[in-house]
Parts: structure tokens; sequence; C-alpha cells
């Protein structure tokens, strides 16, 4: 065996590549069969891969790296070494317009309208992992709460598929285990950035994920439904941790919603309205002849609506006892009062103010 | 292409050029979308994942300080994107596993065209150590370099060449015996 063996594999190899002549390595009886198998090797045919849109990727690719400059050009220029770095400083406004360009353009339409369980579902997070990496520290807790409040809505439409029969028990079961996993991780985060930012609206914003979830727990069964207990506990546990955080840094959490047994509350978008029942995601309320309706009537409560719901629990079913209107988006600027809502949570898509 | 003209683009790159960024992506495009679509088994997918591959790039590219290296270093970047779909598909699944599925989704290799000594290659590389295996689907599947191999498999080119040698060496006694 020739001592620069391993040399002469690498040469032959690169000559194989080359499509050079690789008769002269034959002559060598020693080397000769190692031709041979690399040769083999070398034509081993390729499998045909789907056609590629190279152009679009391209536009794309230049979209998101040229946008940027149109703002800050005069520093690209005289500063390109600390390029990485600027782009961070505009970091918010890049990753919004970096989400909206994948929004419009191929399969990204598709993964933020995705659910869990769909192929394309993991662009979606790619999609969120991003913007979350992106945005500055002190906005990254309300996008922790978006995040949380889609996976929330995501096990909504888990649980109604397998409602449906469209997926099995078992599939329900993996997929909202999975997507109890990624909550539990926006929920944990939102909680331990307490420990720098402590605001007491990140407690309210807990509690309100823990009552859809115990709403939603209610209305699901199985294997299902003790991966929905498991995120409404740690939902819980993420709020103590967040309370005492708070109370750590001299602040007084006034106003918490305390977590009575028979009691429940929503708040946000009602996503259903019926003349039985009201929807806010996945937590669903029956009408009662004693529910009150403050700001609104019962024939009055349409989808898209910010209001309160409160309630209680009943043999095993969710009831409201209070509707309040909080914005009615039909009436432009009509933001209601509260009356008498001090143990109302705030709405679920008002930024946490710092 | 040539080095000069990849250095040249690399350069102007590096100064904060998009459009000979362009001629970097239009160079390296296809090798890496080819690299990822067998990852991942999906056209679109692949497609997003490459764009996200340079869009990165672009955002650390004074890191490279050689043009020779871009190649690999892409590579790399595309295989860190691939193992970041894998992780939020399925979060609790270990690294380890990750990097083996990486192998799994679609293959590099028609196996329907086959000659009979390429059908025997194929059934004695399983014998293979996982790194010998590897080294020898990249390089021969895929037409990957050796340093492209490299910074895939976190490695130095050296080592890539001797796990090579060994993977040609142990094939060939595989051969002989079946």
């Amino acid at each position: 065996m020739p001592e620069n063996f391993e040399n002469l594999i690498q040469e032959i190899t690169n000559s194989l590549k080359a499509n050079e002549d690789v008769s002269i390595y034959k002559k060598n009886r020693q080397l000769s069969s190692f031709v041979t198998l690399l040769t083999h090797l070398n034509s081993l045919p390729h499998a045909q891969v789907p056609q590629p849109d190279l152009m679009r990727v391209k536009n794309q690719i230049l979209d998101r790296i040229t946008l940027p400059q149109t703002e800050q050009k005069p520093k690209w220029f005289s500063l390109a070494g600390s390029l990485p770095h600027m782009l961070r400083v505009g970091s918010g406004i890049m990753g919004g317009l970096l989400i909206v360009i994948s929004l419009t353009l191929g399969a990204a339409v598709a993964a933020l309208n995705s659910v869990p369980g769909q192929t394309i579902y993991p662009l979606k997070k790619i999609a969120e992992s991003i913007q979350l990496k992106l945005t500055p520290d002190a906005d990254k807790t309300n996008l922790q709460f978006k995040f949380a409040n889609n996976r929330v809505d995501e096990l909504q439409q888990v649980i109604q598929q397998q409602q449906d029969g469209q997926i099995s028990a078992k599939q329900a079961q993996k997929i909202v285990a999975d997507t109890v996993s990624d909550l539990q991780t926006s929920t944990r985060a939102a909680a331990k950035s307490t420990a720098s930012q402590p605001k007491a609206a990140v407690v309210t914003k807990l509690a309100d994920l823990s009552s859809k979830l115990r709403i939603a727990s209610i209305h699901s069964e199985g294997e299902v439904k003790v991966e929905l207990e498991k995120a409404l506990q740690n939902t819980r546990v993420s709020k103590e941790e967040a309370i005492k955080n708070i109370q750590q840094a001299g602040i007084k959490v006034e106003g918490q919603p305390v977590e009575i047994d028979d009691a429940v509350s929503a708040s946000g978008k009602l996503t259903g309205a019926s003349d039985t029942t009201v929807s806010i995601g996945s937590a669903k309320f029956l009408i009662t002849k004693d529910t009150t309706y403050i700001n609104t009537t019962a024939k009055d409560l349409q989808i898209g609506q910010l209001v309160d719901i409160s309630g209680e629990i009943k043999d095993n079913k969710s009831y409201a006892n209070r509707i309040t209107l909080i914005i009615d988006p039909k009436v432009k600027g009509a933001e209601t009062t509260k009356t008498d809502n001090s143990e109302t949570n705030p709405q679920t898509d008002t930024p946490i103010a710092p | 292409m040539t080095e000069a003209e990849l250095k040249n683009y690399l350069q102007k790159a590096q100064l904060g050029s998009p459009d000979a960024f362009g001629f970097i992506y239009d160079h390296f495009a296809e090798k890496i979308y080819r690299f990822v679509y067998f990852r991942v088994g999906h056209k679109e997918i692949a497609e997003d994942i490459l764009s996200d591959t340079f869009t990165k790039a672009w955002l650390k590219i004074n890191q490279i300080n050689a043009a020779d290296a871009l190649s690999g270093w892409l590579y790399q970047i595309a295989k860190n994107n691939i193992i970041d779909y894998y992780r939020l598909k399925k979060e609790l699944v270990p690294l380890e596993e990750v990097e083996e599925i990486l192998e799994d989704e679609a293959s590099p290799v028609d196996a329907t065209n086959l000659n009979l000594q390429q059908a025997k290659i194929l059934q004695v590389l399983e014998q293979l150590s996982e790194d010998q295996q590897q080294v020898i689907k990249y390089r021969f599947f895929e037409d990957l370099t050796s340093e492209e191999i490299a910074y895939v498999m976190g490695k130095t080119e050296g080592a890539i060449r001797v796990l090579q040698h060994r993977a040609i060496l142990r094939l060939k006694e595989l051969l002989k015996k079946k």
C-alpha cells in the first residue's frame, strides 16, 4: 500500500469529480481495484429533486436584506464592519417587515394559518421564533402573550377537529401535548420576564390564559383533558412566579384575580355568539336567564366585539354570569367604560404598559 | 464563477452590496437547495430554509474572511437551519436523533438505476461507522467537497480525508467478502 494512500484516494476522487482521465492510476496494481470502486461510487445515479423557484427565493432574500438600507444608507457604507450590530438596532422594524414579507410569499402564507399537526406548521413556529429574536427585550413579553394566545386558539381548533372526527383521539392527544409544551415555554418566559420587568399586567394576562384553559378542559375528555389540565397547572405556576417576582420588586399586585374553584372568567374578542352560548377562543360559556349584560344586550352581542365574561362552573359546564362589552369594532372609537368590573381581566390584545 | 470573481463579490457584499450578494446566491443556491431538500423532503420548506440560510449569511457576512471558505460556511448555516426546523417540529427529540433524521427524508441516490456493483456497495455501506457512511454519502451521493463536508460535520478537513480513506478501505474489504 503506498505511503500517501490517503492523499491518493483524495486525488483520484477529485479527478473523477472533475471528469478527468484516471487511467494512469489503473496502471498501478495496488490502486487499480480502488479506482474501480471509486468510479462506481462516483457514477451512482443521482435522484431528481423538484425544481426550486430560485428566482422567487432570490427576490425574497434581496427584499429582506435591502429593506433596512433605505433607512440607514449613510451608516452602512461607512460602518460596514459593524453591519450585524446595526441590523440589530433596527431589528424590531426589520423583524416586522421580515414577517410581513414572509406572509406575502409562497408557503409562508399557508404556514401562518396552519394548525399543529400540519406539515407546514413548523414554519409558523420558525416565523415566530425569528420575530421574537428580532424584537427588543422590552416588547418580548407582549409577544410571548400573543404566541401563548395563538397556542390556546390552536388548541381549540385541534379539539374541534377531534370532535368532528377529522383526527383520532391519539393524534389529538399528541398534538395537544406538543402545543401545551409550546404554551408552557411562552408562559414561563413571560413569568421570568417579571424578574427584570415587574409588570402587574403579566399576572392578569396569565390568569386570563388559565381561565381559557380551564374552560377548554371542561369541554374536552380523555388524554386531551389530562394535557389541558397540565397546561392549566403550568400556567398557574407561572402566575405564582410572576406574583412573587413583582412583590419582591416592592410592587403590590392590586386587583389580583383570585381563582375561586367555581369562578371562571375570560377576556378577548368574541369568536362565537348565539342565543345559548358565547365563546372567546376555547372558552365557551352557556347563557342563562340570570346572565347580566353591561353596555350591551343579549341580541346585540356579535363576533369580533371585545368583551369580559365572568361566570362559574356547575355540573362540569361553564355558565356566563355577566358579559361586559369593552369595545365594539363597528362603532368607531367606542370604547365603553367599565362600570363594576374591579375583578375582571383586561383585554387580551392590549399591550402591557411599561 | 472563478475564484477571483467570487472573492470580488464577497468583498463587495461585505461592503454592503446586495447585488454582489445576489451573484453569490446564484452561484451556490442550487447546491444548498439540494442539500436542504434531501434533509426535509419538501420543496416549499426547502425553499424557505434556503431563503433563511442566505438571509442569515448576509447578516453574518463579515464573519467570513476567505472566499474559498464561503461554500462550507453556507452549508453549515443551512445545516443549523435544518436542525432548528426539526427542533421546532419535534421539540423533545434529542439533537443526536435530529441529526439522524437529517439523513432519512429523501435519498440522494436513484436506487432504481443502479448497476449490480453499485447495488452491492449500497448494501455493505450500512456496515460502516456512522461517520464513515456520512462522508461517503456527502462526497459521492451529493458531490460535496472535503472542505464542505468538514463544515457540515464540524471536523477538520484532515479528519474528513482520514474518514474517507478508512471508509474506502473498509468498503473494499466488505465487497471482497460478499
